[in-house]
């Protein structure tokens, strides 16, 4: 598979990537290293892992990481009440109790977790450390085994192998300094903000019935306002929103006057601050400042 | 594959490159960085630049430094200007050729015929060795420690955070709510306490207990920005911002009125600093210290959006960084600081002059206050944290309902730093 069949099958799977993402993916499955992807909220680093498993069919395991995440959440746990249950079956049924203690630390009793799941599929899966930064730093330390090796270690039943590679994806916020040495164990890539013509076509893709002036319109007018310095630059989830609620109004282009879409912003503006700064003046520049812009793309917005 | 010691040998010299412009790549990313040059018989730079920078890369500011690099290393007939990288010059062939030659119709290279063409010449591998030096022992580094506060520039603020990270490691956590009036409270752990269970057969004969969970104290910062202050205000508020990204520190700028500045201060951009300085010029009017302190204690107990969140309590830090000169009276100062001592908080005074501010609102209140420090170079900051700390190891003198009963007595100052 090459890296324009990837980029494809992403864009069945209703994923516009850049070339850079989708040779990192493509570099992922070649060389079976994880992919970090590092970015600002809502520019879509949780949803590439969602649409490598939909395009290249593989089943998606999920692991949120938070502060509390330990490793009976992500790895393995003894079902520990199943385990009494036995216990106290054999007790009762007075048989053979030379075998339980094997059969109670067997594979039968293990409450797979979503890392041992993805190690243990048959199938090559997809796993989706979600928001790493948010772990602990020994959770990321136990991390460096998996992501290395491919393998998790059980105690009572040993060094589980992965028999099938699962491609990893870890985002982060950057709320926290990730390690050097996980890192280093995998591709690093920033996610940045969208390019004005793969916003555009990101949008076409996900909201197919919107007026395309509108589009061109509502995606000039977002990246406007990422220049300005809010306290949340609004992603790609909220351009998508936004329109959406555009659409709802029956809008067909962005309204003259910029008090007539005033109330909608709240989908892009979402601290007390960034709505207090972004003024109906603040509106009215960026609108004036929309007004005829060339894109690379040849796509051409007029707010005629 | 690594057995074509010629083209592998420019790459490592690459990766050196890297390494000395702050890239930590060790072998396997190496041997991954010709893997999938050969692997996937990759002919165009474009690509081999995408495909390196991911796994060379560990941080955005490395994702966005490597193009630059890359262009510099294999195409400096490209890069304007005279910008000099570290020291190493490129003498070997193009990544075009070299791509060519490490593929070259089944990796066949004669190692022989390239190895002295490609890479550096002998004039080059000299100039490798170590940073340029002065003459003479000569050094540039900068005075800094002794630069008057004036003379500061916004690059040298990173001394301030290697300053004051030692306080976030010293000071010692407090518990939260819920356990500080249950000295002894603990709460039972069922999942690990079944957990442990299983080996006594299910009985549960020993209880896990949960760690008692503890927060570190709250650290404000409030900073004048009033007249009088104008030539200090602007090293203050980079101190501030220090504080608010090192401890994660409340920031508050303050002259007749008050304002929290923390979301700025947490932004790290050329416009943030430009904001700051519009901040500290449209700002210099009169001084209202305890007006605004008063107006801090009821803000600190909202949260950004105006929600009510938990605001100055028990052992948290204020750092009051002021002259001390105020248009208010000086009873009404003393009563706006024993306020906030009576919440259990320390206040600490931070001042520009060498001596303890002389105006009668400090004078009257140097009892309740928890220490003064003169801040007027780097240096001076050195005591910062011994400052903090001592009077949490002395409890007696922290004792707020003694102090503050017995305003009138003058107290010895033995841990006024000035």
């Amino acid at each position: 598979m090459n890296v324009q069949q990837i980029a494809e099958l992403l864009s069945k799977a209703s994923y516009i990537t850049d070339d850079s993402l989708s040779e990192m993916v493509w570099m992922g499955l070649t060389i079976g290293r994880p992919l970090l992807l590092e970015g600002e909220a809502g520019v879509g680093k949780t949803a590439i892992a969602q649409a490598c498993a939909t395009a290249l069919g593989r089943d998606l395991y999920r692991l949120q990481c938070h502060e509390s995440l330990d490793l009976n959440q992500a790895v393995y746990e003894w079902n520990y009440s199943r385990q009494l249950l036995e216990i106290r079956l054999r007790e009762a049924e007075g048989g053979d109790k030379t075998s339980l203690r094997d059969d109670l630390f067997s594979e039968k009793f293990l409450l797979k977790r979503p890392l041992m799941q993805a190690i243990t599929s048959a199938k090559p899966s997809v796993l989706l450390i979600d928001e790493i930064d948010r772990a602990d730093e020994a959770f990321e330390a136990y991390l460096l085994e998996v992501l290395g090796e491919f393998q998790i270690t059980v105690p009572e039943l040993g060094t589980i192998k992965a028999t099938t590679r699962p491609l990893v994806v870890l985002t982060s916020n950057g709320t926290r300094d990730l390690s050097d040495a996980l890192r280093r164990r995998c591709l690093y890539h920033y996610v940045d903000y969208p390019s004005v013509p793969r916003e555009l076509k990101i949008v076409q893709t996900l909201i197919p019935d919107a007026d395309i002036q509108l589009l061109q319109q509502a995606v000039l007018f977002v990246h406007q306002l990422r220049k300005e310095d809010l306290d949340k630059t609004p992603g790609i989830a909220e351009t998508l929103d936004w329109i959406r609620i555009l659409c709802a109004h029956n809008l067909k282009k962005l309204p003259e006057d910029p008090k007539e879409f005033e109330s909608t912003l709240s989908a892009l503006l979402k601290t007390r601050n960034d709505q207090w700064q972004v003024s109906t003046h603040v509106l009215s520049k960026l609108m004036g400042s929309g007004q005829r812009v060339g894109i690379d793309a040849g796509v051409v917005a007029s707010r005629s | 594959m690594l057995d074509s010691p010629a083209p592998t040998e420019e790459i490592r010299r690459f990766v050196a490159y890297l390494r000395e412009n702050g890239f930590v790549i060790g072998l396997a990313e190496f041997k991954a960085m010709v893997d999938v040059t050969l692997h996937a018989q990759i002919r165009d730079p474009a690509r081999i630049q995408k495909c390196w920078r991911g796994l060379a890369s560990s941080s955005q500011q490395q994702w966005h430094q490597f193009p630059g690099l890359f262009e510099a290393f294999w195409f400096p007939g490209k890069v304007k200007g005279s910008t000099k990288a570290s020291g190493q010059k490129k003498t070997g062939k193009s990544l075009p050729e070299l791509i060519k030659e490490l593929q070259g119709e089944g990796g066949s290279t004669k190692p022989s015929d390239t190895g002295k063409t490609i890479g550096l010449s002998s004039e080059g591998q000299g100039e490798v060795d170590g940073p340029e030096k002065g003459q003479g022992g000569a050094s540039r580094v900068d005075p800094l420690t002794e630069k008057p506060l004036g003379d500061w520039l916004p690059q040298d603020s990173k001394q301030l955070d290697k300053l004051i990270a030692p306080l976030q490691a010293r000071l010692k956590r407090k518990l939260v709510q819920h356990y500080q009036n249950r000295a002894h409270a603990q709460k039972l752990d069922l999942k690990k306490s079944i957990r442990r269970a299983s080996s006594t057969a299910g009985e549960l004969i020993q209880l896990t207990m949960k760690d008692r969970k503890t927060v570190a104290p709250k650290v404000f910062i409030l900073v004048d920005v009033s007249k009088s202050m104008e030539a200090h205000a602007q090293f203050f508020l980079r101190m501030a911002r220090s504080f608010c990204q090192v401890l994660n520190a409340r920031v508050f700028v303050f002259h007749t009125s008050l304002i929290e500045v923390s979301a700025l201060m947490k932004r790290d951009s050329g416009r943030v600093q430009e904001k700051i300085n519009a901040v500290t010029f449209g700002f210099g009017g009169g001084t209202r210290i305890a007006t605004n302190l008063l107006s801090f204690v009821r803000q600190s107990g909202l949260g950004p959006s105006g929600n009510r969140i938990r605001g100055l309590g028990r052992r948290d830090i204020v750092y009051v960084l002021s002259d001390g000169y105020d248009t208010d009276p000086a009873q009404q100062t003393l009563a706006a600081i024993q306020t906030i001592r009576k919440k259990g908080a320390e206040l600490f005074w931070l001042h520009p002059t060498i001596a303890v501010p002389q105006s009668e609102a400090i004078q009257l209140s140097k009892d309740v206050i928890s220490g003064f420090m003169a801040v007027n170079h780097l240096a001076s900051l050195e005591g910062l944290v011994d400052l903090s700390l001592k009077r949490k190891q002395h409890p007696s003198q922290t004792n707020e309902k003694q102090q503050l009963s017995h305003t009138t007595e003058p107290r010895e100052a033995s841990w006024v730093a000035s």
